[in-house]
């Protein structure tokens, strides 16, 4: 089920004349977790903005549930929670649990029913004992978890944030990667930007690649990196340089795709077996040989590297 | 109901956790209203008029109106650097909604705060002021213009983002309009005054406290008048800044 649906968005600022975005268009389902990815200043935030209402585009629609929600989009704020750029959206002043009644407030929650689900999420981070300490006196990553928290408050159906892992460290990315697949369990989808490729494969199920305003990818994780790892890849290390001639006869049975002086990242070609392959590399001098599993920081290189040059 | 609830929620918090300055704050107020109970008829003029009756009255009106408006200002300035703001505008209530919650627990609040230190410093002078009942509705009138204006400051706030001291002298150069007796004006004059932002009001206000006689179809027809008038003013402008706010990407200042 489409659960949100953005159709040709572009947007242009009036003070830079910058076009942030440039006809965006992409669905999320319930149950889905896409990572929204891109370089700094690729328009991230702000097509999050613009399906968020904060910024009004230029052109284009914006649909929640199948409803056409660009102009009054109360429908939507209804049903999402979200987390922008930093933990600013919290009172400082006051403790996750003053600040759960207040945004639970916000979106119909009592005060009795925010306490509750409020206990649950600190519950679920493990951060339960701070419930009442001042959000100034939390450290940066704690922080940054009762901002999600804060998010998740009312149960929406829709999960937008803004770099959620920014200053959390392993355990807690841990927690966060495996809360966030529970979630999606649930029906709820979730819209993620971030900068960390690594979170983002492991935690994601559909990715979209932005690049100076324009969509320049987008697939499922699993088919892209299947595609991908399609060929085995390996790096050798070789204990003198070769001759042209061992180089040669390598290249008979394999691609070249790196080289830096005497190890070399080798895929193997279309057809070769594997033994043969192996048996030509025992005639070499191999002092070390393993295998290369591609990720998505491969597929960002490649389309964000090729769109900065022209 | 919840959104308003969880505004007048957040405000008691924040009491609690600054308790001993919100104390403080009490007590300077306290004596402030004390000098002006024990000193009241030295001075001259005030709002409302001579009597300490009006004086008091015209203080306690005054400060809500200021202390509202301010507040408003210097917490959507707030809100808007730390990024409350943008969160705020993602509730599912229009900002409309969000602004008018806002400006009636800051009334409340400060009227609360109000009569309670009215109430203390009457019962440690022993001297309990006395007014009309009918003043009732011109301080009602008045307490919805501050509404409009609210938005208004709300609207400055977010086109300009710094209007820190503007604020100020715009509030004491108004001071000097209240101050003025347009009851004793011509007919046109006063006519016009019920355009100014809660000026029949506290023309009204004036005679009444004072006993003098006045038409009082004319001032519940203008302060009503007024408040309207000055209610959507301010919800026009709103909406202006809004629009432009959202087509400029300026919510929030980093
Ligand atoms: N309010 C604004 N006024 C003018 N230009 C803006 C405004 N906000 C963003 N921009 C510009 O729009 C472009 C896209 O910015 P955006 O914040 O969407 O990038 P991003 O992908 O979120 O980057 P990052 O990864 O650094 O967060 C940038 O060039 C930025 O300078
Ligand atoms: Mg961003």
């Amino acid at each position: 089920m489409t659960l949100l649906s953005v159709n040709n968005i572009s947007k242009t600022y009036r003070k830079t004349k910058k076009r942030a975005v440039s006809d965006v268009s992409f669905k999320v389902n319930a149950g889905d977790i896409v990572a929204f990815l891109g370089p700094n200043g690729a328009g991230k935030t702000t097509t999050l903005k613009i399906i968020l209402n904060l910024v009004s585009p230029d052109k284009g629609s914006i649909f929640f549930d199948g409803k056409d929600i660009t102009n009054n989009n109360l429908f939507l704020l209804k049903n999402t929670g979200v987390l922008l750029e930093g933990s600013k959206n919290m009172f400082w002043a006051l403790s996750p649990m003053e600040n759960f009644i207040y945004w639970g407030g916000q979106r119909g929650l009592s005060k009795k029913e925010a306490k509750k689900r409020g206990e649950e999420l600190l519950k679920t981070f493990g951060l339960l004992d701070k419930k009442y300490t001042s959000i100034t006196m939390l450290s940066r990553g704690m922080q940054q978890i009762i901002g999600i928290c804060c998010a998740m408050i009312a149960k929406p159906r829709l999960l937008i944030l803004d770099e959620p892992t920014l200053g959390l460290d392993i355990n807690a990315t841990q927690i966060m990667t495996n809360s966030l697949r529970l979630l999606s369990k649930s029906g709820v989808g979730i819209l993620i930007t971030t900068h960390q490729l690594d979170f983002a494969q492991e935690v994601a199920n559909k990715i979209l690649l932005i690049n100076h305003g324009k969509l320049v990818f987008s697939d499922s994780v699993k088919d892209s990196l299947e595609r991908l790892n399609k060929r085995i890849i390996f790096e050798v290390a070789f204990s003198r340089t070769l001759t042209a001639k061992e180089v040669e006869k390598l290249l008979i049975y394999c691609e070249e795709l790196k080289k830096t002086d005497k190890i070399y990242r080798l895929s193997g070609r279309e057809k070769t077996k594997l033994t043969e392959i192996l048996k030509m590399l025992s005639e070499l001098p191999v002092i070390k040989i393993e295998t290369v599993t591609r990720g998505l920081d491969e597929i960002f290189k490649y389309y964000i590297g090729r769109n900065n040059d022209d | 109901m919840t959104s308003f609830k969880a505004e007048l929620w957040r405000q008691f918090y924040l009491y609690k956790r600054y308790t001993f300055n919100y104390i403080s704050d009490f007590f300077l107020l306290i004596l402030m209203f004390m000098a002006i109970f024990w000193g009241g008829s030295l001075v001259g003029g005030g709002v409302l008029g001579k009597s300490l009756n009006a004086l008091v009255v015209g203080y306690v009106l005054w400060s809500l109106i200021q202390n509202t408006i301010s507040q408003m200002g210097t917490t959507v300035m707030n809100n808007a650097k730390s990024g409350i703001l943008e969160q705020q505008y993602l509730m599912p209530i229009s900002s409309k909604r969000l602004f008018l919650n806002k400006s009636i627990v800051n009334i409340i609040v400060s009227l609360a705060q109000a009569i309670l230190i009215l109430i203390v410093v009457m019962f440690f002078t022993n001297h309990w002021i006395k007014f009309p009942p009918v003043m009732i509705i011109p301080f009602l009138l008045a307490l919805v213009v501050t509404v409009g204006l609210g938005y208004l400051i709300v609207s400055l706030v977010l086109r300009f983002k710094r209007i820190g001291s503007t604020l100020i002298i715009f509030q004491y150069i108004y001071l000097g309009v209240l101050l003025i007796n347009f009851e004793n004006y011509n007919d046109i004059t006063k006519y016009l005054s019920c355009l100014l932002p809660i000026c029949p009001m506290v023309s009204w206000m004036r005679l009444a406290i004072n006993n003098k006689p006045y038409n009082i179809a004319f001032y519940f027809g203008g302060s009503l008048f007024n408040a309207i008038l000055w209610v959507l003013i301010g919800l026009f402008v709103f909406r202006l800044t809004d629009k432009y706010v959202k087509k400029n990407g300026t919510l929030s200042l980093y």
